[in-house]
C-alpha cells in the first residue's frame, strides 16, 4: 500500500471512524485516541492488508481497542461515571432521532455496536460478524432484540406524549 | 467368601431394586439379608422411595415450531424486523403486508419499527493531519552526534579566537538541568524534516568573496579570517599554517592556532562536527491558527535550533518553540556536554 492510498484512507474513514467510537464510548478524548491507535495499527500493517479491505480492517481494530478500552474502564470502576460531555458535533437530530440517539445508549454494548454499525455504515450482517467476531446468527439475534428495544422505547414515549 | 459384605451390600441392592441382579447375585443377596437381619430394612427403604411418575407434563411445542412464509401472532415481529432491515424475500414482504392488512392493530407496531433506524449524524475527525504521512524521501540524520557537535562548535565560534580564559561551557556545568528528551521520538523528528542543505565550512565562508548570508556566517568568517589555518601536506601530516604564514605546531591528530596573544587547540575531531552541523534544516512546524492547527515550513541551522533549545530550557518554558526544542533536544546535546564535563 502506497502512502498516498494510506492518506485516502484517513480522508476517507476517518470521520466515520471516529463517530462509531464516539458513539459506543460517548467520550471524545478516548475516541479520538482509539482512532489514533487504530490508525498507528493500520500504518504498522499497511503492506499486509487488503486495499480492498482497509474500511473493514479500520472498523475491526477499531472495534476491538474500544472493547479493550470499556472492558478496562470497567475495571477500574470509573467508566460509568465518565459524564456525558458535549462533544463536538455538528449533528442536529429531528426529535425522534435524538430519542432514538438516547435509547441506544441503553441498549448493551453488544447490541450497540451491531446496530450502529448496521445503520451508520450500512454493513451486512456477514461483515458486522467478521469485524465483531461474532457469528451471523449471533449478529441477527443482537440486531433483532435492539430494534425491539428501540420499538418499545419509542412506544413508551409516545404513549407519554 | 460371600462377595457381599457390609460395606458393599448398598450397591447390590440397588441392583436388585433396578432388577439388574444376576440370579446367583440375587440369591447371595438373600441369603446375606438373612444373615444380617438389621439390614433388611433398607431393602424395604429402597422399594418404598422408588419415584413412579404419577403425571405427564405437556410442553406447548408449538412456540418452538416454524411454519414456512406463515406469519402467525408468533411470529410476526419477526417478519417486521426483517422487513425493517430489508432481508425478507418478496413472498415474505407480500406475507407481512397481507398479515398487516388481516390485522390492522399491528399496522402501528409497523410503524414504529420503521422508525428505529438510526440516521448517522455528521461527526468531523478534526485530527486527520496528524494521521496523514508525509510523501518523498526522508533524509536520515545522526541527532546524537551532529547536534551535541553543533553546541561545541557554537561555544568554540563564540569564544575561542577572542577570549584568552579557558573556555566556559555554561550548560555543561549546570548538572541539574534535566531535559525531557526521551519524550520526543525519533521518527516524529525524521517525519517533520523535508530538506538537509549543507553550508559552506568556516574554512570555506573565511575564504569566499561572497557577502556573508547571516549573522554566524559573518561572526566565523570576522573570527576565522585572522586565524584560518591552512592546510600543508607536511610529512604524512595535515598541517595548519596560518595565513600570515605563521608558523604552528603539531601535536598528534590537534592543530594548534596561534592568534595574536591567543592560544587555543581545535581537535580534527571539532572542525569535521562543525562540518557535519554546519547544514540547514527545512522541516513543518505546527502552528495554531485561529485554533486550527497548520503546518508551516521553516529553515534553521542545526546550530540555530541547538541554541533556541538551550535558550528555552534555561527560561524554562519547554512549550515554547516546542519543535526547535524537538529537534535539539533529542539529540542529547546536553548530555554529551554532561558526559565531556564529567570526564574533565
Amino acid at each position: 500500500m502506497t502512502v498516498t492510498e494510506y492518506n485516502d484512507s484517513v480522508d476517507q474513514f476517518s470521520d466515520n471512524l471516529y463517530r462509531f467510537v464516539l458513539k459506543n464510548i460517548k467520550d471524545s478524548d478516548k475516541a479520538k485516541d482509539i482512532v489514533q491507535d487504530t490508525y498507528l495499527k493500520f500504518w504498522e500493517k499497511k503492506d499486509s492488508v487488503d486495499v480492498k479491505k482497509i474500511k473493514p480492517y479500520l472498523f475491526t481494530t477499531a472495534y476491538h481497542t474500544l472493547i479493550d478500552v470499556v472492558r478496562r474502564e470497567k475495571k477500574q470502576g470509573s467508566f460509568d461515571d465518565v459524564k456525558e460531555e458535549s462533544y463536538s458535533t455538528k449533528a442536529e437530530y429531528s426529535d425522534l432521532q435524538e430519542i432514538l440517539h438516547k435509547a441506544i445508549e441503553q441498549l448493551p454494548e453488544d447490541q450497540k455496536a451491531v446496530i450502529l454499525l448496521r445503520d451508520y455504515e450500512g454493513y451486512a450482517y456477514d461483515e458486522i460478524a467478521e469485524i465483531t467476531k461474532m457469528t451471523e446468527s449471533q449478529v441477527k439475534v443482537y440486531i433483532f432484540r435492539g430494534r425491539k428495544f428501540l420499538k418499545n422505547y419509542l412506544g413508551s414515549v409516545e404513549a407519554l406524549i | 467368601m460371600s462377595l457381599i459384605t457390609r460395606n458393599n451390600y448398598e450397591a447390590y441392592l440397588l441392583d436388585y431394586v433396578e432388577e439388574t441382579l444376576s440370579p446367583e447375585l440375587v440369591a447371595e443377596l438373600m441369603l446375606f439379608l438373612e444373615q444380617h437381619l438389621d439390614l433388611k430394612e433398607v431393602l424395604e427403604d429402597f422399594e418404598i422411595h422408588t419415584l413412579v411418575p404419577k403425571e405427564t407434563v405437556a410442553f406447548d411445542k408449538s412456540a418452538l415450531k416454524k411454519e414456512a412464509g406463515l406469519i402467525t401472532l408468533v411470529n410476526y415481529e419477526d417478519f417486521i424486523i426483517a422487513e425493517v432491515e430489508g432481508i425478507n424475500t418478496p413472498e415474505k414482504s407480500t406475507a407481512l403486508y397481507l398479515f398487516l392488512e388481516q390485522n390492522p392493530e399491528k399496522q402501528e407496531e409497523f410503524v414504529t419499527y420503521q422508525k428505529t433506524t438510526l440516521v448517522a449524524p455528521t461527526i468531523i475527525f478534526e485530527g486527520k493531519k496528524s494521521l496523514k504521512k508525509k510523501e518523498g524521501v526522508i533524509v536520515p540524520m545522526y541527532w546524537w552526534y551532529s547536534s551535541a557537535a553543533a553546541v561545541v562548535i557554537i561555544l568554540f565560534s563564540l569564544n575561542m579566537f577572542n577570549r584568552n580564559e579557558q573556555v566556559y561551557f555554561p550548560i555543561a556545568d549546570r548538572e541539574e538541568v534535566n531535559f525531557k528528551n526521551d519524550a520526543f521520538e525519533e521518527s516524529v523528528i525524521k517525519d517533520k524534516i523535508i530538506l538537509e542543505e549543507k553550508l559552506p565550512t568556516v574554512e570555506e565562508i573565511a575564504r569566499s568573496d561572497k557577502k556573508p548570508k547571516n549573522k554566524l556566517e559573518k561572526n566565523l568568517k570576522k573570527n576565522t579570517l585572522n586565524s584560518l589555518p591552512v592546510k600543508e601536506e607536511v610529512k604524512g601530516l595535515t598541517q595548519y599554517t596560518n595565513i600570515p604564514k605563521e608558523k604552528i605546531k603539531i601535536e598528534s591528530d590537534t592543530a594548534v592556532i596561534q592568534n595574536q596573544n591567543q592560544k587555543r587547540s581545535i581537535t580534527i575531531e571539532e572542525e569535521n562536527l562543525y562540518a557535519e552541523n554546519n547544514v540547514i534544516i527545512t522541516y513543518e512546524d505546527e502552528i495554531l491558527d485561529n485554533g486550527t492547527l497548520n503546518l508551516v515550513k521553516r529553515k534553521m541551522t542545526k546550530l540555530e535550533l541547538v541554541r533556541a533549545a538551550v535558550k528555552h530550557q534555561m527560561n524554562g518554558n519547554l512549550d515554547k518553540g516546542k519543535e526547535k526544542i524537538l529537534f535539539a533536544l533529542n539529540s542529547k546535546p546536553l548530555n554529551f556536554l554532561k558526559k565531556r564535563n564529567r570526564k574533565e
